[in-house]
This record gives structure tokens, sequence and C-alpha cells, in this order.
């Protein structure tokens, strides 16, 4: 559905985008993950047609963005960073003037109230968008992104600056667009991919450094896998036992937590689980297994680990 | 292009700044047509036009002013240039909000000019030739101040950037009394405004001088567009 290829953007001599390429299916719901300035709303503004790319294009549907640039945007819904509103308008004069701008083709009415039933801002149809909270413009926003029910969605941190509430809503509401709608999302929340993505895209300095689902993110980042095991047993025998066996590259002691306790942290090779030999082994020896955690990272180690470390992974 | 057209009229009649474009407009060529016409018993239309030309240098930018400006400062920018229009679409709607504004602005002078026509003696061919001239002076003007608007994010900026571009074509020839260098005259004679509508209002049909104002609208348009499309790039 979106190919984009070797987009390169420089301001100066500065990379704000630096040869990122990425394709993403029908459907979809990719999450551009990255910190502040890292080079997203760049990356989207160029996929919408406001920027244009120093070098590299972007495919939408089969239509490159270059070639024909009308015909392209009439497939994306674009939601930026600031909802893009006219504060003299009445939600009703904006949402028609956006289905004229965008030459719509379907019953003007009937889209018009589908969408705002669909976005819940009935209520406030006929006010004016400069007295409206920043809930309900953001939300106006994202109506504008949907009019002429375009395939593709591009919404730029859609729920900065919004209360818990409301992004709630609007990340089911998110989710509900997927289903009909290829939908990139840029955000710095991790919660949020987690929570609505299906495939996240991590974007630091310009660069693309990692590429895939949380898990597989999860499994390529964090190297040795590691577990924190609580034996009753005798200490000394209990590290040996636990450093003999396969795959094992490392035991630490992390002290007495119980009495004849002790805890051991395990770290073992990636494509080694440890678990199942563990517990056999310590039944064979009569030692007792009175806990066993996961260590794995979470979705935000492995994130500040991508983003400091800079190596990578690419799918 | 009627999208933005539409929003644009709208926003010019639903906010200040049209009216005051009215106001300023009409009370000073009103004040023009009681004083040379009326209070001298003259239907001698020339000195309406004439004047108008020189209000237009001041009003126009009024009105061009928040035409891009603003959209930059809310970011509402973003919507047009993404739109599925052209850029070139989006600056001719823009530009036709602002002239159809200044063709409200005229329509009070039918009035005016109709009774002069109907009870003092007026030709024909004048008084076509002065409307022919305000039409195509309004339409250069709105262009030239449009591109002042653009090239700033600051309203005040836009009006007086544009407020002086226009002085320099309207006053050009005053200029060339003072500054006796041919190069310089040679210049003031290719960008005068005055004297190419000074034939105009004669009645004489000077191709040329059509042909100038025609082209003075369109190259200054066609910078817009090339200069909002260059601001992609950089």
């Amino acid at each position: 559905m979106i190919e984009v290829k070797n987009i390169v953007k420089k301001y100066g001599d500065k990379y704000a985008v630096n040869d990122i390429s990425f394709k993403i299916d029908s459907g979809e719901i990719v999450g551009f993950l990255g910190p502040n300035g890292a080079g997203k709303s760049t990356t989207m503004n160029i996929l919408t047609g406001y920027l244009s790319a120093n070098s590299g294009t972007a495919i939408i549907d089969g239509i490159d963005i270059l070639e024909d640039p009308t015909a392209a945007k009439k497939l994306i819904g674009f939601l930026p960073e600031q909802p893009p509103l006219y504060m003299d308008m009445t939600v009703k004069e904006y949402l028609n003037f956006v289905y004229d701008l965008k030459g719509c083709k379907f019953p003007r009415k009937e889209h018009l109230e589908e969408i705002c039933q669909l976005i819940k801002i009935e209520d406030v149809y006929n006010r004016m968008i400069k007295n409206l909270s920043k809930g309900y413009r953001q939300r106006v926003g994202f109506a504008q992104a949907l009019v002429g029910n375009p395939p593709v969605l591009i919404l730029d941190e859609p729920t900065v600056g919004l209360d818990p509430r409301q992004i709630i809503e609007i990340r089911n509401l998110i989710t509900r667009l997927g289903k009909k709608h290829t939908v990139i999302l840029s955000t710095h929340i991790l919660q949020e991919v987690q929570s609505v993505c299906d495939r996240i895209i991590v974007i630091n300095k310009g660069q693309l450094i990692a590429d895939g689902n949380a898990d597989t993110l999860t499994y390529k980042t964090a190297g040795n896998r590691r577990l924190v095991a609580r034996i009753n047993g005798p200490k000394v025998d209990v590290k040996k036992a636990l450093r003999a066996m396969d795959g094992v590259l490392f035991v630490d002691d992390m002290g007495q937590k119980e009495p004849a306790t002790h805890e051991f942290l395990i770290e073992c090779q990636p494509s080694v689980d440890i678990r199942k030999p563990l517990f056999r082994m310590l039944a064979d020896r009569g030692w007792i297994l009175m806990g066993l955690k996961s260590m794995d990272m979470s979705l935000e180690d492995v994130f500040v680990s991508l983003i400091t470390n800079e190596g990578g992974v690419e799918e | 292009m009627i999208a933005v057209w539409k929003r644009e009229l709208r926003s010019y009649l639903k906010s200040p700044v049209g009216y005051v474009y009215l106001f300023l407009y009409l009370i000073i060529a009103g004040a023009c047509f009681s004083l040379f016409n009326l209070a001298n018993y003259s239907s001698d239309v020339s000195y309406y036009f004439y004047f108008s030309c020189y209000i237009m240098i001041l009003v126009v930018p009024i009105l061009t002013m928040k035409l891009f400006p603003e959209e930059r400062k809310n970011k509402t920018d973003q919507i047009l240039i993404t739109a599925p229009i052209s850029i070139t679409k989006m600056v001719l709607g823009k530009f036709m909000a602002a002239y159809s504004m200044f063709l409200i602005s005229l329509v009070p002078s039918i009035f005016c000019m109709g009774f002069l026509y109907f009870n003092g003696h007026v030709e024909t061919g004048i008084m076509a030739g002065n409307y022919i001239g305000i039409l195509l002076v309004g339409a250069a003007y709105i262009a030239i101040a449009m591109l002042m608007a653009c090239i700033t994010e600051s309203q005040i900026i836009a009006f007086m950037m544009g407020f002086f571009t226009l002085l320099i074509f309207a006053i050009c020839d005053i200029l060339k009394t003072v500054i006796n260098v041919s190069f310089v005259s040679k210049l003031i004679n290719v960008i005068s405004v005055s004297t190419r509508f000074e034939k105009l209002a004669q009645g004489l049909f000077d191709f040329s001088a059509i042909f100038y104002f025609i082209s003075l609208t369109v190259v200054f348009l066609f910078l817009i567009i090339r200069i909002i499309d260059k601001r992609r790039w950089s």
C-alpha cells in the first residue's frame, strides 16, 4: 500500500531524514516511534506531500507522489501535529470546506454526518472552532482527515495534549479505523504503540533503526535472556550446578531472601529456554524452586537501548 | 480553487479586515466624488479613477496582508498543500477572493458614474477606458501585494511591504523628475503604472498597456506559486 524508498531530507547540511525505506501493507497500523526531533514529522510531511524530499520517493497504492501528487494526495488523510483549523469557521463550515477542497463525490450531508458520529463531534457541529477545547479541536482535525474516506491515514502525534480519557477514546478510534484504513501514526509514547499498533518503526536521528512488532523488537534487541530464580538449597552447590547447565553464560548470587533461600540471576544464550531443564535439574537434586521470573526487556528498555547504542536491528 | 475562493471570501466578510478595506476605500473615493464632481458640477470622471488608483496603494495591502501569513501562523497551509489541489489553484483561489472584494468595492462607483453618465457629458470610450484601467490596475496591485504577504509570516510586515512596493510602482514617475539618470528613467518607464493607466483613462485602447497590466499580474502570481513550491524543498 505504501512504499517509501530511500528518502533523504536535508536542512542546510543537517540530515532531518537520512535514507529511510520501508513498506506498509494494506490494513496495517504502524507506529513511528522516536524521540523528539528524530525525523518522524518530517517523514510524514514528505509522505503527504507537504515537504519535498531531497532524494527518494514514496509510492502510495501504486501512485508515485512525485509523478502524480494530486492523485496520491487523494488517497491520504493527514492530521498534522497541530490540527490545521480555521478559527473563524464553525465545525460545519470547516468540514464543508474540506469536502470541497478534496473534491469529494459522496453525498455530502450523509458523509459528513457519518464522520461526525464516528468522531463524536455532533454536539459542537455548529460552534466556532476558536471556542472549542483542545480535545474537540483535535477531534475536528481528525474528522478533517477522514473526509473523502481516504484509504491511508497519517496521524502525527494524535494524542498529544489530551487528557487521559480523551487519549483512550482516540486510541480506540484509531483501532477501529485500522480495520478499514491503513494507518501510520507517530508518537513518542510507548504505551501508545504497544496498545494500538501492529508494527513499530523506530526512528532516531533521521535513520530507521528498527522495524518489527513489539515481540520481535524485544527479542532481537534484548540479546541474552535473563531470569531470576529463587531457590531453596545450599548456596554454593546451587550456583555451581546452575553454571554447569547448557546455555548458561553467567550466574550471579543476589543474596539471601528467605531462610536458606537465595536468589540467582541467570543469564543464558538467546536461543535457549532454560526454564524446563532448570526445573528438572532442581527437582532431581531435591532443591526447591520458590520463584522464577523473566527479566526480559520491556518495550521501554528496548527503545532506550535502541536509541542509545545506535547499532540497531532491522528485519 | 472554488473552495479556497469561497473560504477566503467568507473570511473577509466575517472579519473586520474586509470592512476596514471597504470603509476606507469607499469613504475616500466617495469624498473624491463629492469634491471633484458634485461640488464642482463637473462630469469629468478621470479624477475619481485617478485617485482610486492612489487609494488602492493604501487599501489593497489591507486586503492581501492576511492571505498567507495567517495560514502559516495557524499551520493551516498544511491542509491546503496536502489537499489534492495544485498550489497554482490555491493561489488563484486566494487571488480571486481578494479580487472579488475589490470588485465589491467598485459596485458603489457604478451608481456615481451612472449618475454622471446620464446627467452630464461623459464619453462612453473614456468611461469604458477608466473602468478597464482600474480593473487591470486592481488585479496587478493585488498580485504585487500578495507576493509581499507571501514572503513574510507577519501581517504588519506584509502590509508595510505591500504598501511601499505599490507606492514605488505608482509614484515612480515623480522619482523620474528627481533622479535625472537615463538608466533610471528608462527603468521607470518600464514599470510605471500611472502613465499606462492614463492612456487607458483617455479612452485609448492601448493594447501594450493592457498587456502590461495582465503580464504584471501573471508574473507576480507565478512568483508566488514558485515561492510556495520552493519552500517545500528548503
